[in-house]
């Protein structure tokens, strides 16, 4: 019973520091810069590499998966061709 | 009585298939079809733990990002600007090492055991000294004070290169093993597959130099 008033009291503390300052609660990191602030193009450039890094990895990841697909293919063929043709 | 089983017979290969001579379908020592992807499973593990890797490079690279180009002054007032055409003979160093790493790729495909042996011991002398070559400059920083809690430019220095470091030193430690390997005679034309994986990895160290050069060193 004490525990769950106490849970009560630390929630409705915690809104009201929240209510009370609403800038602390925005969780943007660029918010409360001014405008022309350098970070603000800091961030926005270091969001769009780690934003642009999966879909590279994942391109360079196919990228080779079809490249030795190819080969592959390339060698049964080889391997599967005349020997005359191989002359 | 047992089945009698032959040496040939016995013998397991540790991956699915080899990536060089990874095929379809293939006939097994007693003459049946056996079904094999054209990618092993170890180099898709490899290709994998590559992203892995590049999505924690992607992630220290974002925060330097953020520090450097949202100061004024990079490096700070005070602390010494890093060593660029020590680093730029090192860049050199590294990436010749992904050359000498191809020539051993092709030379074990030709079956040629002593060029197999030079170009894989030339590029592991080549991470060495690029190691080496990092380590005296680190020591040389430090003395002129850029340290790891000294400020946010020696943090993101040495986390960043630090970084790349363990990963060079943990590529040297593999192509040592290889190295070894290669010694007795292990790989041929038909057992590549260990230092193809090596070399994909060493490539990966390799490229991810460049753009962490060009970002620390000369951004």
């Amino acid at each position: 019973m004490k525990s769950t008033k106490l849970k009560a009291a630390a929630m409705t503390m915690a809104g009201a520091i929240v209510a009370a300052a609403p800038r602390l609660a925005n969780a943007c990191a660029t918010c409360g810069l001014s405008d022309g602030d350098s970070a603000f193009h800091a961030y926005k450039a270091s969001v769009l590499f780690m934003l642009a890094t999966p879909y590279f990895s994942f391109a360079a990841i196919g990228g080779i998966t079809y490249y030795v697909y190819r080969r592959s293919q390339r060698q049964n063929h080889e391997a599967s061709s005349p020997t005359i043709n191989k002359r | 009585m047992a089945p009698s089983v032959t040496a040939s017979t016995a013998k397991v290969r540790p991956f699915v298939a080899p990536i060089r001579r990874g095929r379809t379908s293939d006939s097994g020592s007693s003459g049946d079809q056996v079904e094999r992807p054209f990618i092993s499973s170890a180099m898709l593990a490899v290709m994998m733990i590559i992203a892995s890797e590049m999505m924690l490079f992607s992630g220290l690279i974002g925060s330097f990002l953020v520090y450097r180009m949202a100061s004024a002054f990079w490096p700070p007032p005070g602390l010494p600007r890093l060593p660029i055409a020590v680093t730029w003979v090192n860049t050199f160093i590294l990436l010749s090492s992904a050359g000498t790493m191809t020539l051993a790729i092709r030379a074990v495909h030709r079956s040629r055991q002593r060029l197999l042996r030079r170009y894989l011991i030339a590029t592991l002398a080549l991470g060495v000294t690029f190691l080496a070559v990092q380590g005296s400059e680190w020591v040389r920083l430090v003395a002129h004070g850029l340290k790891m809690t000294g400020s946010m430019y020696g943090s993101t220095f040495y986390l960043l290169i630090g970084c790349h470091g363990a990963h060079v030193t943990a590529g040297v430690i593999w192509l040592a093993i290889v190295v070894w390997a290669a010694m007795s005679g292990r790989y041929n034309a038909r057992n590549a597959y260990a230092i193809e994986l090596c070399a994909v990895y060493w490539y990966f160290v390799c490229a991810v130099w460049p753009l962490l050069f060009g970002l620390v060193y000369l951004m």
